[in-house]
């Protein structure tokens, strides 16, 4: 098949302006310079072994993580409680609910994270910590939990359910068997979408996080300095290829299911 | 004949509109019953409360001479195959036939031998390993019914499965449900919106319109002996003429008279249907022999292969429908012929 010359300019260009940044950063981590770029000054490991070697760094490493998983798998969940009502039932105040879904993504993050600052610590009096931080991200993520899994229960076709408790299934066994793993790109495109939305932050974290430090804030903290830089980027350069391993986990598992399939064989 | 189903004074409403109203019926053991009738008729809520996705608002429901109308539907001993067939997409073959069995738990080498004899019976051996979307519709269609047969239900439930197939495929199809029908010796309840399917396949009909039943009978009785207009008009068209009937002599405004037999309902001078099938009726330019003749012009003329179909005006305005089996250029009338076409009494069929 003859594709035009146009749009493979275009994925290159597109496939450059993703990659090229992140390349970059990977590359002069390993710059054996202060500055975050060119001139060359030889290939050097001393950023990448600082960072290993600061237990600070590894803390502030594992926190993310623990966050962002718990992050992703709460908010997962809690977007599969909104999404089946949501898209399912019809009942009082199913718009308002949706709009309300919404309002996470139009509020600055500085604001939703001034806002829980003053319900969680000031008038609940909770001690800022990963969980308070946790809290925090949730709000974040639902709605892009909520939505990706409504998208993906729009397009369910409830038939496939009263075909499974036709043939004797129960309630619980139809979602197990047919149901969930017919959401299931869904739940992967959701789990990926709300940890990344977790790593990424470090608006929210300052203000919840406490002393606890994620990755973001304790780059912020590093760059303060301009001898903190290169170490900054070896640690930031360890969280991209991560995240580059969990996208690829994630989504090639999720789009999979739905690459065309082998076209069928003569009708009759 | 033992029942397998029956329905007394089944209603249901969803919010205010009556889907079905009041219908009772019952289906024996082994028989191939069909709801007829046009779409919005409540033929598929009829078949959803046999198969209990939908709960009758009055009346009940029993199977196999149990009470059923509250039973859940994985608790009843039906099966019912869906309108778009419902395969599950992410399972094969092998795991769509045997999703009921292993949810009852029967031993592998059971479950394995079941589903050979399955893809046996509807030609498909060798297809355990093959995923939905690389089947054709018709391989899907098959799939489907066995997936549901497997169970051994007592009974069958059709929901209009052969919609979404082109004419050649349905027609094959229709032969294969049949087959597979005597072979399993299972009770059949089968929707259709499509007489021909219904007239080939069923021991007997029920012609559904707006939530009722209309009329009960073998394939035969319902084509040649319609109870009302509506019945006469939706299964195989009819010719139909208004008079007012006495002693076997119906009198039509403007064309005269027309014997008839009287039917069972008739008694003295009222106003009757008579109904008469655009096959049943000859056309020539000379007519012997036939208790009805009348003189007509062919306005239309449509040669459609094996059979030819026109369109004539009677003195009277009104126009007929007469269908002949094609025999020839010489033969064929074109439109301005003058023609008589006729009938006999007995090849007609009165109602009130």
């Amino acid at each position: 098949m003859r594709r035009g010359k146009g749009i493979t300019i275009y994925f290159y260009l597109f496939m450059l302006v993703i990659f090229l940044p992140l390349l970059l950063l990977l590359v002069f981590s390993f710059n054996d310079s202060f500055s975050a770029g060119f001139p060359w000054r030889g290939f050097t490991l001393r950023w990448w072994e600082t960072f290993f070697a600061d237990p600070v760094a590894l803390t502030t490493v594992k926190n993310s993580f623990v966050v962002a998983v718990t992050v992703a798998v709460v908010a997962t969940l809690m977007g599969l409680g909104v999404a089946f009502p949501l898209v399912r039932r019809v009942f009082r105040g199913q718009n308002v609910l949706l709009s309300a879904l919404l309002v996470p993504i139009a509020v600055p993050y500085l604001l939703i994270g001034i806002s829980l600052f003053s319900l969680l610590r000031v008038e609940l009096g909770l001690e800022l910590s990963l969980f308070t931080l946790a809290i925090g991200h949730i709000l974040v993520a639902l709605p892009y939990s909520s939505l990706v899994l409504m998208a993906r229960l729009i397009g369910f076709d409830r038939s496939l359910e009263e075909a499974a408790q036709d043939l004797g299934a129960t309630g619980f066994t139809t979602f197990r068997k047919i149901t969930f793993p017919l959401i299931k790109p869904g739940i992967y495109v959701s789990m990926f979408l709300t940890f990344t939305v977790s790593l990424e932050d470090a608006v929210i974290a300052t203000f919840l996080g406490g002393s606890d430090q994620t990755v973001p804030m304790f780059v912020f903290g590093r760059l303060r300095r301009w001898e903190g830089l290169p170490m900054a980027m070896a640690l930031s350069s360890f969280m991209v290829l991560i995240a580059l391993v969990f996208a690829c986990l994630f989504l090639i598992r999720a789009v999979r299911p739905r690459l065309p399939a082998p076209p069928p064989r003569g009708r009759g | 004949m033992k029942i397998d189903v029956e329905l007394k004074n089944v209603t249901k409403k969803f919010g205010d509109v009556v889907a079905v109203d009041d219908v009772s019926l019952w289906v024996g053991k082994c028989e191939f019953f069909s709801l007829l009738g046009p779409s919005g008729c409540g033929k598929t809520t009829t078949l959803r409360m046999i198969s209990g996705f939908e709960k009758p608002t009055e009346g009940e429901v029993y199977i196999g001479g149990e009470l059923m109308t509250d039973v859940p539907p994985f608790k009843r001993p039906t099966n019912l195959i869906f309108q778009n067939l419902a395969l599950f997409p992410h399972l094969n073959v092998y795991d769509n036939i045997s999703f009921g069995l292993k949810i009852k738990k029967l031993p592998k080498d059971e479950i394995q031998r079941k589903v050979k004899e399955m893809l046996n019976l509807v030609r498909l051996s060798g297809y355990e390993k093959r995923k939905i979307k690389q089947l054709s519709g018709g391989e899907q269609q098959r799939i489907a019914i066995v997936r549901a047969l497997v169970n051994e239900p007592t009974v069958l439930l059709l929901d209009e499965p052969l919609g979404p197939l082109d004419l050649k495929l349905r027609e094959e199809m229709v032969v294969e449900l049949k087959r597979i029908q005597r072979e399993v010796g299972t009770t059949f309840i089968y929707v259709t919106h499509d007489q021909g399917e219904a007239l080939t396949m069923s021991d007997r009909i029920a012609v559904m319109k707006d939530g009722r039943v209309l009329q009960i009978g073998t394939p035969m009785k319902i084509y040649e002996q319609p109870k009302s207009r509506f019945i006469a008009d939706f299964i195989g068209r009819s010719n139909l003429f208004e008079g007012s009937c006495a002693d076997g002599v119906v009198e039509v405004d403007g064309l005269g008279r027309i014997i008839a037999e009287p039917g069972p309902q008739t008694s003295d001078k009222h106003s009757v249907l008579i109904c008469a099938k655009p096959e049943k009726i000859s056309i020539g330019r000379k007519l012997k022999g036939l208790d009805n003749i009348f003189d007509g012009e062919v306005k239309e003329t449509y040669y459609q292969g094996r059979v030819t179909t026109y369109r004539v005006l009677l003195e009277n305005g009104s126009l007929i429908t007469v269908v002949v089996l094609s025999s020839g250029a010489k033969d064929i009338f074109k439109p301005g012929a003058k023609v008589k076409v006729g009938w006999n009494k007995r090849d007609v069929n009165m109602m009130m």
